[in-house]
């Protein structure tokens, strides 16, 4: 009897164990949704890949993606899904990290490409992409999409920094800049920037009760915009062999940056508080004066009609106009190293990167191009900024960090620029930062 | 014969009924337990011991396993000692009383997500009221969460804010478990309320004291959603607990061995804290038993 009992309760347990562990089987292997689709698709003679996508591209990736479904028809088609921004990088290493076949192709942030080739979430695509076809995008996109002498990451497009201005502030506060005269080789200094951003305030806010800043960065507190500022001073973005920060931001020029923006924040020209997914809001509601931000802006001023704003090259360092630098790269799309639907996702890429596609992304999305056959008359008409952006891609551009370590990195970076904003010690943030990547570098080696 | 089946069927009955709990508590705890610990001995498809050789020089872990004991070691006290002050006063037959013990449990029915958003915006360094208060009274703005000596103390007030209705509800259960008539005695005998509140209140409530620290002891140890959605774990790493090292390293570094091997840590301390926990607040029973 003792025997039987045993026995009903083992089958028991079995039974749940096995139907627990069928149900956590069934979300790993539906791949899911793409392998349905999939075979869906396959009934009608036709593939079916999935794309997962940051929605801050969604503009000019939807639009690029219903060309591709209407240029191939019937052969393969495209379901893209748009994942928040905040989101994107921590769903892509949930997914990837448990060998995911859930999106045959996603978007990979530029930096982001030598670590996810660390991983092994991507496939090289040498074998579809030939010498000649990658040396169609610019340099910087090309660094930014290889590593280990392999292409992984093919460009979307490319980006680039400038210096827009409220109209409205400036004429109220009286000051006036001969923007006219401003050229790539005679560019504000930041010294002067500062100068006219607190004789604005002074007019505008001299309480400071109206809340009016005079500069900011788009992306406050992220290394994709803030290391311009030691860039500019000659400082570099990490070591040559991309697994230490010891010796690069423990140098002059990344002091000194630091501590010009703290004091420029804590005299009230740099804002404190806002987030970088603020400071667009304020600078269309007239609280910004100067604000440096990417080519997409103009189409989101436009959505949300704000008009009254010019625009112009960075500024530099007064004494470093030589050595100034201007952030660049984008999102690249990636294979994932195990899709099973390799060639039809490759045509996508290729479509996205190199063909048709890759003009509607460019034109509906507002971004620097990263083919430079798409510097045209054209765009320049159509989109006037692209001129400063083509100059800068092309003599001022400097990658963001190639490390396989990019996101400890760019954590510790931004949280660098956060401390310094918010008034901790510049020596000690700065140590701190180090240790942080000492450590975290030891992983990689 | 039947006797025998019919016993057997109710020595099985306990087992039958107990079996899906089990299964699921193996499945989903046991087994991902297991499956993390394993893991963290993982690199490059080889066992290897380099995880933890390497978090034993990772100054930045350290520093999250320092953080979260200076935390803990405030916050626990603090919210146990605070909901047992909250519970002694909602416990007394007031006319309005349950106004104020239905306010001291709002903030439990706030997700931490949205409270945790909406203190960062109330503690905002321009815009936020805590700063216009200060500013107010001459105190001056503050960082709050931004200034690296005031952001942990801030996520302990926040949290303790949050939390302390929860358990104070627990040991008001307590409370109300106690038989007046003790009180009463204890009364008539001459004892003053502190006498009272240490020699009855506190050991009669034991068991529901027991629970709310043991339980207490767990949730605080575990959280990181403030330190997520609000600090990041800043300014200068000083909000940066040990679970959210974990939450970094699993989704943000996709570093799944480092991540066993932090969360393989905490377990143990997690673990041990309660186990000391349980056996102090047991000493008493034990010594009156032996």
């Amino acid at each position: 009897m003792k025997g039987n009992l045993k026995r009903v309760i083992t089958s028991i347990m079995a039974g749940s164990m096995a139907l627990s562990l069928a149900s956590c089987g069934n979300s790993d292997t539906s791949g899911g949704s793409s392998a349905s689709a999939g075979t869906e698709g396959e009934n009608k003679g036709e593939v079916v890949i999935h794309l997962m996508m940051s929605n801050s591209q969604k503009t000019g990736v939807s639009a690029a993606v219903d060309a591709f479904n209407k240029a191939y028809a019937g052969k393969i088609r495209c379901e893209a899904d748009y994942v928040a921004f905040n989101d994107v990088f921590e769903t892509l290493e949930t997914l990837m990290s448990n060998d995911s076949t859930e999106y045959d192709v996603f978007a990979a942030d530029g930096p982001n490409v030598a670590a996810y080739v660390k991983r092994g979430y991507l496939k090289s695509l040498n074998q579809w992409f030939s010498e000649d076809e990658i040396k169609e995008f610019s340099d910087a996109m090309i660094t930014e999409g290889t590593y280990q002498n392999q292409f992984y990451g093919a460009p979307m497009g490319n980006s680039s920094l400038i210096l827009y201005y409220n109209k409205s502030l400036l004429q109220q506060a009286g000051i006036n800049i001969d923007f006219d005269s401003i050229t790539s080789g005679n560019r504000l200094t930041w010294e002067q920037l500062v100068d006219y951003a607190k004789q604005a305030q002074k007019i505008l806010d001299p309480d400071g009760t109206n809340g009016i800043y005079g500069i900011e960065f788009q992306q406050v507190g992220r290394v994709y915009q803030m290391n311009v500022l030691p860039n500019s001073l000659g400082g570099a973005q990490i070591s040559s062999d991309g697994l230490s920060v010891d010796g690069v931001i423990n140098t002059e020029p990344w002091y000194t940056a630091l501590h010009w923006y703290q004091d420029q924040v804590n005299d009230n020209v740099f804002t404190r508080g806002i987030s970088a997914d603020e400071t667009s809001s304020y600078f269309m509601s007239n609280k910004i004066i100067f604000y440096l931000g990417t080519t997409a802006l103009p189409t989101a001023f436009a959505n949300n009609n704000f008009s009254d704003y010019g625009y112009t090259y960075v500024p530099c360092f007064k004494g470093h106009e030589k050595d100034l630098k201007t952030s660049c790269g984008s999102w690249t799309l990636g294979l994932n190293v195990h899709s099973t639907k390799q060639d039809a996702a490759a045509e996508f890429i290729k479509y996205l990167t190199l063909g048709d596609g890759a003009d509607v992304y460019i034109n509906a999305s507002g971004m620097v191009p990263a083919l430079t056959r798409q510097f045209t008359e054209d765009l320049a008409q159509k989109m006037p900024y692209m001129k400063i952006a083509e100059y800068e891609v092309e003599h001022t551009a400097l990658v963001r960090a190639i490390t396989p370590a990019y996101n400890e990195y760019s954590t510790s970076l931004n949280a660098l620029w956060d401390n310094v904003r918010n008034g901790a010690d510049v020596e000690d943030s700065v140590q701190n930062c180090v240790n942080d990547l000492n450590t975290a570098f030891l992983e990689y080696k | 014969m039947k006797t025998d089946q019919t016993s057997t069927y109710a020595k099985a009955a306990p087992y039958l009924m107990l079996a899906p709990a089990l299964a699921i508590i193996l499945i989903f705890k046991i087994y991902p337990i297991l499956s993390v610990f394993v893991k963290s001995f993982i690199r490059d498809g080889q066992f290897s011991l380099k995880t933890y050789y390497i978090l034993s020089q990772d100054a930045t872990f350290w520093n999250s396993l320092l953080t979260t004991l200076k935390m803990n070691v405030v916050m626990i006290p603090l919210q146990v000692i605070l909901s047992i002050i909250l519970a002694l006063l909602v416990n007394l037959q007031l006319k309005g009383i349950s106004v104020y013990r239905t306010l001291l449990y709002l903030p439990v029915t706030m997700a931490i997500s949205v409270a945790s958003i909406t203190w960062r915006m109330m503690a905002n360094y321009n815009s936020g009221v805590f700063n216009s208060i200060l500013s107010a009274t001459g105190i001056g703005r503050q960082g709050l969460f931004t200034d690296v000596h005031q952001a942990l103390w801030f996520i302990v007030i926040m949290a303790t804010w949050k939390g302390c209705g929860y358990w104070m509800m627990f040991i008001l259960a307590g409370l109300k478990g106690v038989d007046t008539s003790i009180y009463e005695s204890a009364k008539l005998d001459g004892a003053g309320y502190f006498k009272t509140l240490f020699s009855i209140t506190l050991p009669m409530i034991k068991n529901s004291l027991l629970f709310v620290i043991v339980a207490n002891t767990s949730a605080n140890m575990l959280l990181f959603a403030p330190m997520q959605l609000i600090t990041d774990g800043g300014p200068q790493n000083s909000t940066n607990v040990l679970m959210y090292e974990i939450y970094k390293s699993a989704f943000r570094n996709g570093n799944q061995s480092r991540a066993g091997a932090l969360t393989s840590i905490l377990l143990i301390i997690v673990l041990t804290v309660v186990i000391l926990q349980f056996k102090l607040l047991n000493r008493d029973k034990e010594e009156e038993n032996g």
